[in-house]
């Protein structure tokens, strides 16, 4: 039987309860976080599909159960047609799994004792395993330090390292846990034509990754999930995503003193269809975007708004709208980093 | 879980390849090997000068009473040779997972499909096979420095006594290593069970001390170091090393009883294991702490 | 606690203020952990435990000949009890520094801490004093209760002078706290480090036996330490009665530790601060 979608999240939802005191005189506070709230989700067959939303919106969380390391509190979902909770042995044996931090290799094993050490443990056949190593090896381009400790390793080699691991035993789905965090921008591109290039049209794997960068979630993916506060709030793919705000164009304005007042007085304007405001501030500076129709014929208005309130404009630039923009109007918060 | 002939087979590579990780990971840290084969040297010795402060020589009348051999020595340097066996499952296979923990790599395991139990078991047999090195170099040590006394034509025996403890201990090594997983605070817990193995387990004075010593209570403090491994292996071990060494349990009931209660160890262990991971991975903190 | 004007040094009350503010800091994190403080309380007394029942095995009564031949008294288990109490003591003061620093630099509180216009030695006796203040509290307690079970024979009269002689051993102690400390800022393998140095003072300590019965070479490094001097002075004064003459003999040496070590490790910190701030690795662990 062909399986249309390799992922589907049923309802599923996850609530942490914050823990007080020292053992043994824990006990759980009545603070709870909702991590997840009924997602429902489905990933197609050799699709790249993005997560997208900021810091602690529930994106890990949703990969750590689709990854059956995290058990949910309701729902369920099906990884390659398996149960992560009546199947996990199945599914585990389907994913591969690269989460952001370099920390899930042994930093004092060579890449290669790395590698084979994963690989019995996912049941590789020794023949088999010794063959895909070091073709991984060379496909990543660490076969001429295969045999080095991987503290000597920088960031990125630990990443791509990481990424071998994952794809060892050749699974059919990929779950990518902001697999660029903290890479330099030159190694988190190589990263992504990778990811796009090699293991998604090349090897027809599907992928699911999550990021907090837009930019990210716009170059690769077919599609994209908006998650916020636990919540899905829009999936589609990034081009319609984008249409959603219609031919609107962007102001980005980055200005100080800024207060209600004048965000009331400039909502107010007949032409402004929505306004975002940045809750990073930096030296008393804020960045705000406006969404508007005909940016030329306006400017001259909302740049007098802010000034007669007594705000400095910084800077100031038209920009087309980002998927940044689409989360922005959905939620009316603004994704970190 | 399959279990047919080839999966079992799959799954004892992956507990053999843990093994293997475990070895070459430690032998990537000399320091360590240095400081475990050299160490326990340190801890014994003590025990050999207060001997020779309290009784002026190398025999002890007052051990002969109470143990049948007058060799305190050698009666000790058996002692700590063995409980070598005990720091490390507790501190080695107990800790194994929080240290997989701390390193990060304990998700990336528990996300492979193989059984938690190879990798346990793997660990566990890394460590009996570099604890016995270490509790070998000690003994040998020990012999060389303070000169120890055994019957030979008896190690075999005394080893396969030795292995059947190694099981009993590395079941109550998965209990703590669950434990631990929930509770994530294991200095406390591991240094206490450290501290009363070695006061109430035989390890540098018989048995029959604590009767002398605490009198009718002392009797059920023996209980108590009873349900430990080391106390049966203690008994059975020295019963066949040291000669005219007189044991308070008699060694086929100790061999039969350390049988016993390894296979209750081991279950309970498991169980408790299992136990522990779902509810760790309801709780969403596999990888915190 | 006021920073002075333009960041300049603090004046020596003020320091001794940090010293203070330190101390509470750490009793408060100290009583923050029950479980520790619940284990500090039992442990010594298994470990004393230990001791005293194999010296039960070995001898068969409470009473030892060799002993009493060897060191002026037979009675082993009040030996060997203010034996360990006098080597807890100093075990807290050399090691309450160093790890204490090394839980700043695992938290992550360490640069901060450091960033503050007050003088490092005002924070590393604050942890010190902690530390002492800690185990005092355990070992007075652990001393009645011994007291009561085995029938301790101390001459509590001479608690005062065995007093006034840990004060004249203390700043060698702080001295060395602070040379480890300062090792400890750089050397990453810590535990093994303490691990190690706590064993060989194990061996090399008369905590259980004389001095006499340890071979001559062991011997020689034994009266390097000055924590062999307090546990012989104060086993001295509290259980055999000795002249004054004894106690002043061993208070010499001790007097000269005091000077060598308290500069020292004043030394050796300083240097070893400056060579981690060089690098630039002060809150790595």
């Amino acid at each position: 039987m062909m399986l249309e979608y390799s992922v589907v999240a049923k309802r599923l939802r996850k609530v942490y309860r914050k823990e007080e005191g020292g053992f043994p005189f824990r006990r759980k506070s009545s603070e709870t976080i909702v991590a997840l709230d009924d997602v429902d989700l489905s990933v197609k067959k050799g699709e790249l599909f993005g997560l997208l939303g900021p810091n602690g919106a529930g994106k890990t969380t949703l990969v750590k159960i689709l990854s059956t390391i995290i058990i949910p509190d309701a729902g369920t979902a099906l990884v390659n047609g398996h149960d992560v909770l009546k199947e996990p042995g199945k599914v585990r044996a389907s994913i591969g799994v690269v989460s952001s931090g370099e920390r899930s290799l042994y930093w004092r094993l060579t890449a290669r004792e790395n590698l084979e050490y994963f690989a019995r443990l996912y049941k590789v056949p020794d023949g088999v395993a010794r063959r895909r190593i070091s073709e991984l090896l060379s496909l990543m381009g660490l076969e001429d330090r295969a045999d080095e400790l991987v503290e000597k390793y920088s960031g990125g080699m630990r990443q791509k390292l990481a990424i071998a691991r994952a794809i060892l035993h050749d699974p059919e789905v990929l779950l990518l846990d902001e697999p660029t965090l903290g890479l330099d921008p030159s190694f988190s591109r190589s990263i992504r034509v990778f990811i796009r290039e090699e293991l998604n049209r090349k090897q027809g794997k599907t992928i699911l990754l999550t990021t907090h960068y837009m930019d990210e979630a716009d170059q690769m993916c077919d599609r994209v999930a908006f998650i916020n506060k636990g919540r899905i709030v829009a999936v589609d793919s990034p081009e319609k995503l984008k249409a959603m705000i219609g031919m609107n164009e962007v102001l980005k304005m980055v200005v100080s003193n800024l207060d209600e007042k004048v965000l009331t007085m400039v909502r107010g304007l007949p032409f402004i269809e929505d306004c975002g405001v940045a809750n990073a501030e930096q030296d008393g500076r804020t960045m705000v975007r406006l969404y508007m129709k005909n940016v030329d014929a306006n400017i001259q208005e909302v740049v007098g708004v802010f000034s007669k309130a007594g705000c400095r404009i910084f800077s100031l630039s038209i920009e087309k709208p980002t998927l940044e923009d689409v989360f922005v109007k959905l939620t009316g918060e603004v994704l970190d980093g | 879980m399959k279990l047919d002939a080839a999966s079992m087979v799959l799954e004892l590579k992956a507990a053999v390849s843990t093994a293997r990780k475990e070895i070459l990971i430690n032998l990537r840290y000399p320091l360590w090997v240095v400081f475990w084969a050299i160490m326990p040297i340190f801890w014994l010795a003590p025990f050999v000068f207060q001997g020779h402060a309290l009784v002026g020589g190398r025999f002890s009348e007052s051990f002969r009473e109470l143990a049948g051999s007058s060799d305190y020595v050698t009666f000790t340097i058996i002692g700590s040779s063995l409980y070598a066996y005990v720091m490390s499952a507790l501190w080695g296979t107990g800790l194994s997972l929080r240290r997989e923990q701390w390193g990060g790599t304990l998700e990336t395991i528990l996300i492979a499909p193989c059984s938690r139990f190879s990798i346990l078991f793997g660990k566990a047999l890394s460590d009996s096979v570099l604890t016995s090195f270490y509790a070998a170099v000690q003994f040998t040590l020990a012999s060389l420095l303070f000169g120890a006394r055994i019957r030979v034509e008896n190690l075999f025996f005394a080893v396969s006594a030795v292995l059947l403890m190694i099981l009993a201990l590395y079941g109550i090594g998965l209990i703590l290593s669950g434990l631990i997983l929930m509770y994530r605070e294991p200095g406390a817990l591991l240094n206490f069970v450290d501290t009363l193995i070695y006061t109430v387990c035989p390890v540098n004075y018989p048995l029959r001390t604590l009767m002398l010593f605490f009198g009718g209570v002392g009797y059920y403090v023996a209980m108590v170091s009873i349900v430990f491994p080391l106390t049966p292996a203690l008994e059975a071990v020295r019963a066949f090393l040291l000669p005219s060494f007189n044991p308070y349990l008699n060694v086929a009931i100790a061999l039969s009883y350390l049988a016993a209660v390894t296979l209750v160890f081991l279950t309970l262990g498991m169980l408790l294991f299992s136990v522990v991971e779902k509810k760790v991975r309801r709780r969403g903190a596999v990888e915190a702490y | 606690m006021k920073p002075t004007e333009g960041g300049g040094a603090l004046g020596l009350f003020d320091e001794a203020r940090v010293v203070g503010v330190v101390l509470k800091k750490e009793l408060v994190l100290y009583l923050r952990y029950p479980v520790w403080v619940l284990f500090d309380a039992l442990m010594p007394l298994l470990w004393v435990l230990s001791l005293v029942i194999y010296g039960r095995a070995l001898v068969g009564s409470p009473y030892s000949e060799n002993l009493a031949r060897l060191a002026n008294t037979g009675d082993y288990v009040s030996f060997t009890i203010v034996g360990m109490i006098v080597s807890s003591f100093a075990y807290s003061t050399l090691w309450g520094m160093s790890y204490a620093l090394r839980g700043e630099q695992w938290s992550g509180t360490l640069e901060s801490t450091f960033l503050a216009p007050c003088s490092r030695f005002s924070i590393l006796l604050g942890k010190a004093f902690s530390s002492m203040l800690t185990t005092s509290l355990w070992v007075f307690l652990q001393i009645s209760l011994v007291s009561l079970v085995f029938g301790l024979n101390v001459k509590f009269l001479n608690l005062p002078f065995a007093m006034l002689f840990f004060l004249v051993a203390l700043p060698s102690f702080i001295g060395i706290g602070f040379s480890l400390a300062g090792v400890v800022l750089d050397f990453k393998e810590h535990s093994a480090f303490v691990n190690f140095l706590s064993s060989l003072l194990g061996l090399l300590l008369p905590i259980s036996y004389p001095l006499s019965v340890l071979p001559p070479v062991l011997r020689y490094f034994s009266y390097l330490l000055p924590p062999t001097y307090a546990i012989e002075g104060m086993r001295s004064l509290l259980i055999m009665d000795s002249g004054l003459n004894e106690v002043m003999g061993l208070a010499v040496p001790l007097i000269f530790f005091d000077v060598f070590w308290l500069s020292a490790g004043i030394m050796i910190f300083a240097r070893e601060e400056r060579r981690v701030l060089k690098k630039g690795t002060l809150g790595y662990y």
